[in-house]
Order: structure tokens, then sequence, then C-alpha cells
């Protein structure tokens, strides 16, 4: 267990090998055989491999996976770390050419010295509170696309990327390589390419996203979070940023890209101003469907620890106000803004407003934009809320 | 750790008018369950704002400094708190970077901290794959990696058989003694605070009953020799009844017996004793006073809301 034990055990003429410290590497401060006596041969603190495994000047430093050495390395005691080794003499692997595995031969009369540096203080300057919700925020964006992770764990927010840009892709292609007065019957406009995007969102809203807040209680990382700079509110705040990230990207970058695209290929926006109020179009519309799914999975996410309820959760609450107000609306005949308690109309008619929707195509054709977007804003006040409180009141420890 | 923590709350909730100063070095919370330990820790973090009385933690007011103060402190709580599917190399750092280190800072310290906790090897496995015994380590190294002013560690051994808790206890003391970090360990198992610690401080419900170092709290009591004999008790009792003949002052527990050492004769009285009844010895060790007694001898004496000091 001790660092002594490392060292004789390397002293004793086992094979060499060092273990890198998983910084920066800095390769080329030993280059070529070292010159015996000299002091300057050392090679830095991450310099993972000693002399005897190069196979001579001019070959790169390389092994510079920690997980490669460690293979090697067996033998290495786990708390004493070996981060520098100088290999006296030239080491006649060098002259002969050869490619040593660590696992060969100690090479003959190497004298190696050791040099150990391992946990040190930090006397640096420590980032505060908004570096911390930085890095969770980067965090939790991996967590949520499986970045960093195993692939399956990457199959589903993909497969939501992937549904919500294809279409866009296939659309921009068939405009680009048919004529116009082929293409303008079927080539969405903004706002309808949201109808062929919406599943893509709700897929990504039901499956991939409760990934964001539900883990760090079951797994109870959360009182982790909590004993960092970050409290409540900057975690949540980190968390809620996350989400909105990703999802905007989903809701947001695929009309960007038919933006693009549409203005390329001649069919979109004229003139640089149309363009640009399209593009704060997009955003606006984009921005709001994102943050509306974001309270509303962050609320269903705070009442069960388990993604898989929170997605079968989140499945009912949508579908089920689906079912009730098109019931309500539709079987009843009740005005037609009860819909707004539809949870996939409501945020998708107030984007198709914001994308400068034809009034036949809009669900509720008799209600004014404004009501719609108070609708929206109150159902993202409520998720906010919900998830607020939820966690002022978590008991973390204990 | 030069400021210390100081604390008196006057609530009938977990803790009671708790006072206690925790020095430098290892210093052991030690407490049955239920008795205050982790509602202690968590006042230590500035989680919750006690009902009532002061506290400083590293010359501040944990509540209220919050962020600043949480930055200098690591903590591992007592029950799992890592996801499993993440490798432990990217939590260490996302911990790292957390608590205020830059990147490229706490990508190499994840690494040193893995590595001084024993997994340099295992860094990159996911940590749902690891056993508890290196879970425990992964949540040492979150701990320590971004070199706290202080360590706080819930119930450390929690949940490792008896060989891995030997080695957590050893890299507690590698941390504290080695490594220089201040530690506060809690635990309800007396012989583990008796091991690792400098100074200990004993709470029973809710209260601060005894603080120290361990040295000097563990020498209070007599000169004894314990005798752990390979006999039934009958024969034990006739062992003593024989030391008594020759004159040694002795008693005994089951098959162990308890002689007074009066000076260095006594050893060889026992030796000859032992030896002429051709007994076998188990084991045979100086008594000191173990930490029960010392927590029995001063709740039954009445030090419940005792000012207790540990020199730091």
């Amino acid at each position: 267990m001790s660092g002594d034990q490392s060292k004789r055990s390397l002293r004793g003429g086992r094979p060499l090998s060092a273990r890198r410290s998983g910084g920066p590497t800095e390769p080329g401060a030993s280059d070529g055989p070292t010159e015996p006596g000299g002091s300057d041969g050392r090679e830095p603190a991450t310099g993972g491999v000693p002399q005897a495994v190069e196979t001579g000047p001019g070959q790169e430093h390389g092994h510079a996976d920690g997980r490669a050495a460690a293979s090697v390395a067996p033998w290495t005691t786990p708390a004493a770390r070996v981060v520098a080794v100088d290999v006296r003499p030239a080491s006649p692997f060098n002259a002969r050419g050869m490619t040593a595995t660590v696992d060969g031969p100690a090479p003959q009369a190497a004298e190696a010295r050791i040099f150990e540096e391992g946990y040190r203080r930090y006397d640096g300057a420590r980032k505060g509170e908004a570096a911390a919700v930085r890095s969770l925020w980067v965090h939790t964006i991996q967590r949520i696309m499986g970045l960093r992770r195993s692939a399956r764990h990457k199959v589903l927010p993909f497969l939501s990327v992937v549904i919500a840009y294809l279409p866009a892709i296939a659309f921009i292609g068939i405009l680009s390589l048919l004529p116009a007065d082929r293409t303008r019957d079927f080539i969405p406009t903004y706002p309808q390419y949201y109808g062929f995007i919406s599943g893509a969102i709700l897929f990504f809203v039901v499956f991939s996203a409760p990934e964001a807040l539900c883990p760090d209680r079951r797994y109870r990382s959360l009182s982790l979070y909590l004993a960092s700079p970050l409290n409540r509110d900057t975690y949540l705040l980190a968390k809620a940023a996350a989400l909105g990230t990703v999802l905007t990207f989903v809701t947001t970058g695929p009309q960007l890209l038919l933006l693009a695209g549409y203005v390329l290929e001649s069919h979109g926006p004229h003139g640089p101003q149309g363009v640009l109020l399209m593009f704060v179009r997009i955003l606006g519309a984009g921005l709001s469907m994102a943050a509306f799914y974001t309270a509303f999975v962050l609320a269903l996410s705070s009442v069960t620890d388990r993604r898989g309820l929170a997605t079968g959760a989140s499945l009912i609450v949508l579908a089920g106000s689906q079912a009730v107000t098109g019931a309500l609306v539709f079987g009843f005949g009740l005005p037609k803004a009860l819909l707004l308690f539809n949870l996939t109309l409501a945020p998708l008619e107030l984007a198709e407003r914001i994308l400068g929707g034809h009034r036949e195509q809009l669900a509720l054709p008799g209600t004014s934009t404004a009501v719609v977007a108070l609708g929206c804003l109150i159902w993202t006040v409520i998720g906010a809320v919900a998830v607020w409180a939820r966690y002022q009141r978590l008991q973390v420890t204990r | 750790m030069a400021e210390g923590v100081s604390k008196r709350w006057g609530s009938t909730q977990a803790l009671t008018s708790a006072t206690f100063t925790i020095g430098s070095g290892i210093t052991g919370l030690l407490g049955a369950n239920g008795a205050g330990k982790t509602t202690l820790l968590t006042l230590v973090l500035g989680l919750h704002k006690p009902d009532g009385g002061r506290m400083t933690v590293l010359g501040v007011d944990p509540f209220r400094a919050g962020a600043a103060m949480r930055a200098r402190i690591g903590y591992a709580p007592e029950h799992d708190a890592l996801p499993p599917d993440v490798a432990a190399q990217d939590l260490v750092r996302h911990m790292a970077e957390i608590h205020g280190l830059p990147h490229r800072v706490a990508t190499a310290r994840a690494s040193d901290a893995l590595y001084e906790v024993g997994l340099g090897e295992e860094r990159f496995r996911p940590i749902g794959t690891m056993s508890t015994g290196q879970r425990q380590r992964v949540k040492l190294a979150q701990a320590i990696v971004h070199d706290p002013a202080l360590v706080l560690l819930d119930e450390p051994t929690n949940g490792l058989d008896p060989m891995q808790r030997d080695e957590m206890l050893g890299l507690i003391r590698h941390v504290g003694a080695d490594l220089g970090l201040d530690v506060v360990l809690s635990s309800h198992l007396l012989d583990e605070v008796e091991r690792v610690s400098d100074s200990v401080v004993i709470i029973d419900a809710g209260r601060a009953v005894v603080g120290g170092r361990l040295d000097d709290l563990r020498r209070m009591g007599d000169d004894e020799l314990v005798v752990e004999l390979d006999v039934s008790a009958a024969d034990a009792a006739a062992i003593v009844d024989r030391l008594a003949a020759a004159g040694v002052a002795a008693a005994a527990d089951g098959i162990r017996i308890v002689v007074a050492l009066e000076d260095e004769t006594v050893y060889d009285v026992l030796r000859d004793v032992l030896a002429e009844s051709g007994v076998g010895v188990r084991s045979l060790r100086r008594r000191t006073r173990s930490l029960e007694e010392v927590f029995l001898a001063s709740g039954a004496s009445g030090y419940a809301d005792a000012l207790v000091q540990v020199p730091s």
C-alpha cells in the first residue's frame, strides 16, 4: 500500500513502468536515450513511460493512456504513484531499436530513479459559484445526451436529435435537387416544420429529459452537490439551464438549419431584414417551447427519483391532457380555449404563432396570441414553482 | 485546521446544546446511531441553520458563509452518493470543478486523488462496476480532490468487510497524517475511532459528552494487564486464586483475567503461575481505558454539558 513498497520493487530490478498523472502530457521532455549521469533527463511528472519501452530517438512518447499503462503494470501498488523515471545509462533496448513491452525483461544495467509527486496542496485560485454552476451545467448536458457513458445511454437522446434534424436535411436536399415549381406544394413552412419535429421533441422530453434531475436523487449525489459551493437554487438553475440548452438544440436547431437551407435555395424569407426577423422568430419559438418543457420535465422529475417512472408520468400527463381536453372540447362542445390545457398542443400553438403561422392552420383560431402566450407562461411558472418548492423542502441528509 | 468548531444550541432536536472544539489532525466523532453525528456534520456544512447557539467553521459562520466556506470542505456522506454509470475519474474531476478548481487542474488532481486512494488503475471504470470498498474509496477521493481545509467523512466504513475496513481506515490515516488534511470522521464504532483518530468528540443523545486528544483520554485508567487464556472460565478463576496466593491482585472475567500491574515483577509472577498451570495464553496486553469506558465514565459523572476543549 505504501509508496516505499513501490519504490523498492522498482529498484529491485522489476520491469520499469510509470503511471501518468492524468494531466496534460508533455511529450518530448526526454527525447532519445538519456545521457549517463545527466540529471536533465527526467521526465516531467506526466511522462508515463520510461526509457526502457521506447524504441529509440524519434519515437514519440506514447502510452499516454492511463489504462494502457495500468494493464501492463499490475505489480504497481495503488497508493503510491510513480510519476517520473530516470533511466541512467542508455538502455540496450534503444541501441537495438527493440520494442520492449513493459512486462518484458528489465533493462539491464539501468539505474532507475523514481520521483514521486502524487497528491499536492493546491494554492491556486478557486472559482466561485458561477464556475460550479457551469460545471454542473456541462455535466448535466453530458448526462442527458449520454456522453462519456456507454453507448446504450446515447441511443435515445441521439435518436431524438436525428428525428428532429433529418427532415430538415431531407427537405433542403429536395429543394436543391428539384425545380422550385415542383417543390412548392410539399416543402413545409417554418411553423409547419414543427409538425414534423414535435414528435421528436416529445420523444426527447419523455425519454431523455428526466435524466437531468432524477439520478441525482436516486443515487443521492444531491448531497454531494449541496455540500459544495452550490445550493438548492443554484443547483436547480444549473439543471434547468442544461435541460433548456439541450431542448433548445432540439427545438431551435432544425429550424435554423432549415432557415440556412431555404435562404441558400432562395426559398425562405428574402432580404436581410426578412432573414433576421425569421431568425428572431425561430429563436423565440424554440426558446418558449424549450422553457415550457424544461419546467414540465423538472416538475415531473421532482416527483419521482426513478427515471422510468418520470417517463411514464410524463407520458400519462401529456396523453391524458390531450385526451381530456379533446373530449371536453370536441365531445361536449366546450370552448376551444380549453385546449390550452392540452400540454402538447399549447406550446406548439405558441411556437407556430411566433413563427407566423397562418390563421387557418392554427388549432385555436379564435383565441388571441396573448392568451396562448399567457397560458404557456402560466404552465411554465407552475412547473418551475413546483420543482423549486419541492427542492426547498427536500430532505437531503437523513 | 487552525479554526475550531464551537457550537451550542438549545433545542430539543438532534443536538442539544453541544459544545466542543475540533482541532487539527484526525478527529473522531463518535456516537451511537441517531446520536446526532450526521446532523452535526450538516450543520458544519451550513446546510441547516442551528436553532440556537453559535458555530464557527474555518473562521466563519457556516450557514451564512455558504458557498465560499463549502468550497474548502470535502464531504463524503454516509450513504451511497455516486452515480453508477459515470467513470470514477469523471465524477471526481466534476466534483473538483464544482469546488472551484480550473478544468485542467481538476483533471490532474482527480487522477492524483484516485491514485492516492488506491484506484489509479481503476479510475476509468464506471462506478457501478466497482465493489463497495472501491466505491467508498471514490467517495473519499472526491472529498479530498480539491485540497480542502477540512474533510468530513460520515461513517466511511459503512458496509465494508473487515479487510476493506482495515484498508479504509489505513487510507483515512494516510489522508490525515501523510497528506496533512484535517479530517473529521464520524463513526459508531469505538475501535475505528480509537485506531485512526488523534482526537475524539463523543456525541451522546445530541450532546457532546467528551472530547480531547485520544492519548490524554485513554491514559486515565490504572495500569492493568489483560491476559486472555486458552482455558475454561472455571480454570481462569483457579489461576486468579493462584495469582492471589503469589501476592498479585487479579480478577477473572470469563476466560480473561485482569492483573493489577503494580510493578515489573508482576510479569515474572504471572509467567511462573501460567507456566506451572500449563495454560495456553491467547493474548496479553496492557490495559488502557477504552473509549467505551471513557464514554460511560463521563456520561455517568454528569459531564453532559461540559465544555470540552481539544488542544489544537
